[in-house]
């Protein structure tokens, strides 16, 4: 360590109309000859006898067109997976089938039907791949902080995006984003000053989203500490899939929707008189609005409890010194979050009383119920982690160690041992293939939650555990060559092997855009599983990781081995960076990582 | 302790016995007979066939699924794949059903937990073992072997007690709490016999020549299980008379090789198995332009994967049964 990213090349995506003017006329006057592909010594994503044309390149590239997508085969790529690369249609084409091709250097126009794509194969560094993909966020689908995603009325134009949003898990995916601007701060200030024009621009990335974390933890206003999902303004659509608090003066009304109507919470009205801390305020009045605007999202899962508690520990760490107050807020909701839990029973509670369907740690849910036996080695983890990183963030023990002390000796450290027998209990259970069962958010939860454990616990008994348990994970976690899941291993357990090289590629093949146009799965190289249930309605998947820009759009709560089309990302749809821009960062700020040059 | 009640001959006295009983009681279920057992009852005793059937159907009669018939102490992996084929297969043309839990006297290949897995079978019972634990093998699968129970000749059982069968004893300990031990695999691997040789090599070599053998290599390995080596060796160089013969399929990887090379079961593709040497997770690509297929793929150490290639060359991961 660390492992050189080097300059790598990164296709760059414009789809036009056919009519468009700047689209060489030499296109339209291509010769289609099909390529003879006898012999030919790597495996192609087209059947050979769909390929209906080629053109050499510059460097001694050859670029296929099929009626399937488009091939470029450079013979001289390092590796196989860079030798032969796919493009398919919606995402690079503008429809699959490719009626015509010209190289331009190392580009290439390509027609297909009514448009034309222009693809762009431009070098570029870790560095800048992040940036640009920040900078598409900031620009296109942050919304007062928040980054989750945000669609556009009209396919591939951007400037149709819509002003607003919604999203089950705000939290998670925007505390998972400010995490890495953390890191990305924290990497710039060492390496080119505080002062530098770049620090100071990332410091601010990095503040504006964990305020907009924490003010989820307070924008609720309920006096008993609670986390919001999410939330809405006046004027934004509030979306027909969960629990909703409209804000007025010193109550929340819960709002008309098909779960509120069923469970009979409807007009519930809960209090809201807990202040939102001024520095968190202006998320909100920086755009006009006030409290009484918000509709903010319930029924809070543990993927948010356990993504803004990792946040507000890389946070405290890094901002802690240069922002004082920002981590007095961050002490105080930390402290609000744990009070709640442990008031609830360990359970994070409705006003009602009633536990949220998903942030249960308690051993009534683990002893009384499936899921929760299945859950139970990473929630009663998550547990552990939310009270060692209150001790962390606060410099305080008192109720939080007493707390922590009384769920050791319950044995929650050793259940969190656990999760790989429970785990494959539940798939036989099902009939289905571990990697068939598996819920891929728990994949974060389980990295946040045993890489801040990993890290905080100082007490080896307690830490030989806790990498007991994170390597119980190994077997759903390393699979996906994912550096967002792998890198927070290696920072948490650096004994254990980690394919690191497989790591790099990920980031080497990452596109600069996270516009979530479908990609064609179905594949000639590609094998696809046959499912071990198959009267289950799991996911068809192929049995090979491809790489990033040969997938689906994701966040990590995908599975990238789905090949079912239109599970995914839609074509309308343009996905936060941060599942490109953490795992960069953590691996830049624990050197796990560094850039060529 | 489950109590499980067991077909332990094939006479036919003895089965119209069972038969009674189970026609007495309602609720009276047993295990027991193999696949190779049935198919000779079938052939045999047709009315006590179709009875056994009509309780195998309504989930009363579970077979000992997994071996054709006879058992033997240590095989190779192949040939247990084999015994699953056919077995399965057997058991889903006549019964409509997969069954999940394969039954046998002992762990008796060196890759045991991850063959008896890719059978899709969810767990083990047998007859050596009389607790449950999970079997993990250095190949990273694991599979759950089962306690066989408080068993009982099913000719001696009492009607009107409760019994399970296999499945529903296998459904309730994946739906109850387990704290189980893990027991590692350790068993070195049994070569291929002569007649194993002879028999996929025959296989191989009339598949790659484009000629279908699928029936004469069924009855050949069916001579393997019945102990007739000779016979089975005799038909196979009948097919094939070379001592060897080329790979078509090629491997970027020399740890990785291709035991199989067969048509699938119902002729609509060519299957091929290739298997992990060296103990390494590896990335490769096979080719075989003789049936327009190439593809990459991800394979673990020692791992074995089975892959069916249609007319047009794509390709499934699957299960042995192919």
């Amino acid at each position: 360590m660390p492992y050189t990213v080097k300059p790598h090349l990164t296709r760059k995506i414009t789809v036009l109309s056919k009519d468009d003017p700047s689209i060489p006329k030499e296109l339209f006057e291509a010769k289609s000859i099909a390529p003879d592909l006898k012999g030919f010594p790597y495996p192609l994503p087209s059947k050979k006898s769909e390929y209906t044309c080629f053109a050499e390149g510059d460097k001694g590239i050859i670029w296929y067109g099929a009626e399937t997508g488009l091939t470029r085969y450079d013979p001289n790529a390092e590796t196989d997976e860079d030798k032969v690369m796919y493009f398919s249609a919606t995402r690079h084409l503008g429809e699959p089938k490719v009626d015509a091709i010209l190289p331009e250097g190392d580009n290439i126009w390509v027609l297909t039907g009514e448009y034309v794509s222009y693809i762009q194969m431009v070098m570029l560094t870790g560095q800048e791949r992040a940036e640009l993909l920040l900078e598409e966020t900031n620009k296109y689908v942050k919304r007062r902080g928040m980054v989750s995603q945000r669609h556009m009325k009209v396919p591939r134009d951007f400037s149709t995006m819509y002003p607003y949003a919604s999203s089950d898990n705000d939290g998670t995916f925007t505390a998972g984003h400010a995490a890495g601007e953390v890191f990305h701060y924290a990497v710039l200030k060492k390496e080119l000053g505080e002062d530098h024009p770049k620090t100071k621009a990332a410091l601010k990335d990095a503040t504006e989203s964990v305020e907009a974390c924490l003010l989820l933890m307070y924008i609720h206003g309920r006096p008993e500490g609670f986390i919001s999902r999410s939330y809405h303004v006046t004027g934004e659509p509030v979306p027909d899939d969960g629990f909703f608090y409209k804000r007025n003066g010193d109550y929340a009304t819960c709002v008309e929707t098909t779960a509120s109507i069923r469970t009979g919470r409807n007009n519930e009205k809960v209090p809201c008189n807990y202040p939102i801390p001024e520095r968190l305020r202006h998320l909100l009045t920086d755009y006009g609005y006030t409290e009484d605007d918000v509709t903010y999202k319930a029924d809070t899962s543990s993927d948010e409890v356990s993504n803004h508690f990792m946040q507000m520990v890389v946070a405290h760490d890094i901002l802690g010194e240069v922002d004082p107050e920002l981590d007095e807020i961050i002490k105080d909701a930390a402290r609000r979050t744990s009070l709640h839990i442990i008031n609830g029973g360990y359970e994070f509670l409705e006003h009602s009383g009633k536990p949220t369907t998903w942030a249960k740690w308690s051993k009534r849910y683990f002893e009384n119920d499936p899921t929760g036996y299945v859950d139970a080695p990473l929630n009663s983890a998550e547990l552990l982690f939310y009270l060692k990183a209150t001790m962390h963030i606060t410099g305080e023990e008192g109720l939080w160690k007493e707390q922590y002390d009384k769920l050791i000796a319950d044995g929650y450290a050793d259940l969190a041992t656990k999760h790989f027998d429970r785990f494959y209990q539940g798939a036989i259970r099902e009939k289905c293939a571990p990697e068939e069962d598996l819920m891929y958010g728990d994949n974060m939860l389980a990295t946040v939650t045993f890489w801040m454990l990993c890290t905080l616990e100082k007490d080896p008994v307690l830490l030989e555990k806790y990498r007991k348990g994170y390597k119980s994970w190994a077997h759903s976690l390393l699979r996906e060559h994912n550096p967002g899941y792998e890198f927070p291993y290696i920072a948490a357990m650096p004994d254990e092997e980690v394919d690191v090289k497989s790591c790099i590629q990920w980031f080497n093949r990452f596109e600069t855009s996270r516009y979530g146009a479908e990609i064609n799965m179905y594949r000639h190289d590609t094998p696809i599983k046959d499912k071990r249930n198959e009267e289950a309605e799991m996911a068809n998947e192929v049995s090979l990781r491809l790489p990033p820009d040969e997938l689906p759009i994701n966040k990590y709560d995908r599975n990238p081995y789905d090949i079912r089309p239109g599970v995914h990302s839609p074509s309308t749809l343009v996905e936060g960076c941060y599942v490109y821009t953490f795992a960069y960062w953590l691996g830049r700020y624990y050197g796990i990582i560094d850039e060529e040059g | 302790m489950s109590r499980i009640a067991i077909v332990t001959k094939k006479c036919p006295e003895y089965l119209k016995g069972i038969i009674e009983k189970m026609q007495k009681c309602d609720s009276f279920k047993v295990n027991g007979l193999k696949a190779g057992e049935l198919a000779e009852i079938e052939k045999e005793n047709p009315e006590i066939f179709a009875q056994i059937k009509n309780f195998i159907v309504a989930g009363r009669w579970y077979p000992f699924a997994g071996l054709w018939q006879d058992e033997k102490d240590e095989i190779n992996d192949e040939r247990l794949a084999r015994e699953i084929l056919y077995s399965c297969r057997w058991l889903y043309e006549k019964f409509g059903i997969y069954f999940r839990v394969f039954f046998g006297k002992n762990i008796c290949s060196a890759k045991f937990s991850q063959t008896v897995y890719n059978g899709r079978f969810d767990g083990a019972v047998l007859e050596s073992e009389n607790e449950s634990y999970w079997l993990d093998g250095k190949d990273k699968f694991r599979l759950f072997i089962m306690e066989k129970g408080d068993t009982v000749d099913a000719i001696d059982a009492d009607e009107n007690c409760e019994y399970e069968t296999y499945g529903e004893m296998h459904h309730r300990m994946m739906s109850s709490p387990l704290d189980l031990k893990t027991v590692l695999l350790k068993k070195a691997e049994t070569p291929l016999s002569d007649a194993e040789k002879a028999v996929l090599l025959s296989e191989k070599a009339s598949a790659q020549a484009g000629e279908n053998k699928a029936e004469e290599i069924k009855n050949c390995w069916f001579m393997i299980f019945d102990g007739r080596d000779c016979c089975a060796t005799k038909k196979a160089k009948e097919i094939f008379d070379g001592s060897e013969c080329a790979d078509i399929v090629k491997v970027n990887n020399d740890a990785v090789k291709v035991s199989v090379y067969k048509f699938s079961e119902d002729e609509s593709s060519v299957v091929i198995r290739i298997t992990e040497t060296a103990g390494k997770d590896a990335q490769i690509t096979v080719m075989c332009d003789e049936i327009d297929a190439g593809f990459r793929c991800e394979i673990g150490p020692f791992e074995t994967i089975t892959y069916k290639i249609d007319k047009e060359g794509y390709v499934k991961e699957t299960f042995l049964y192919e």
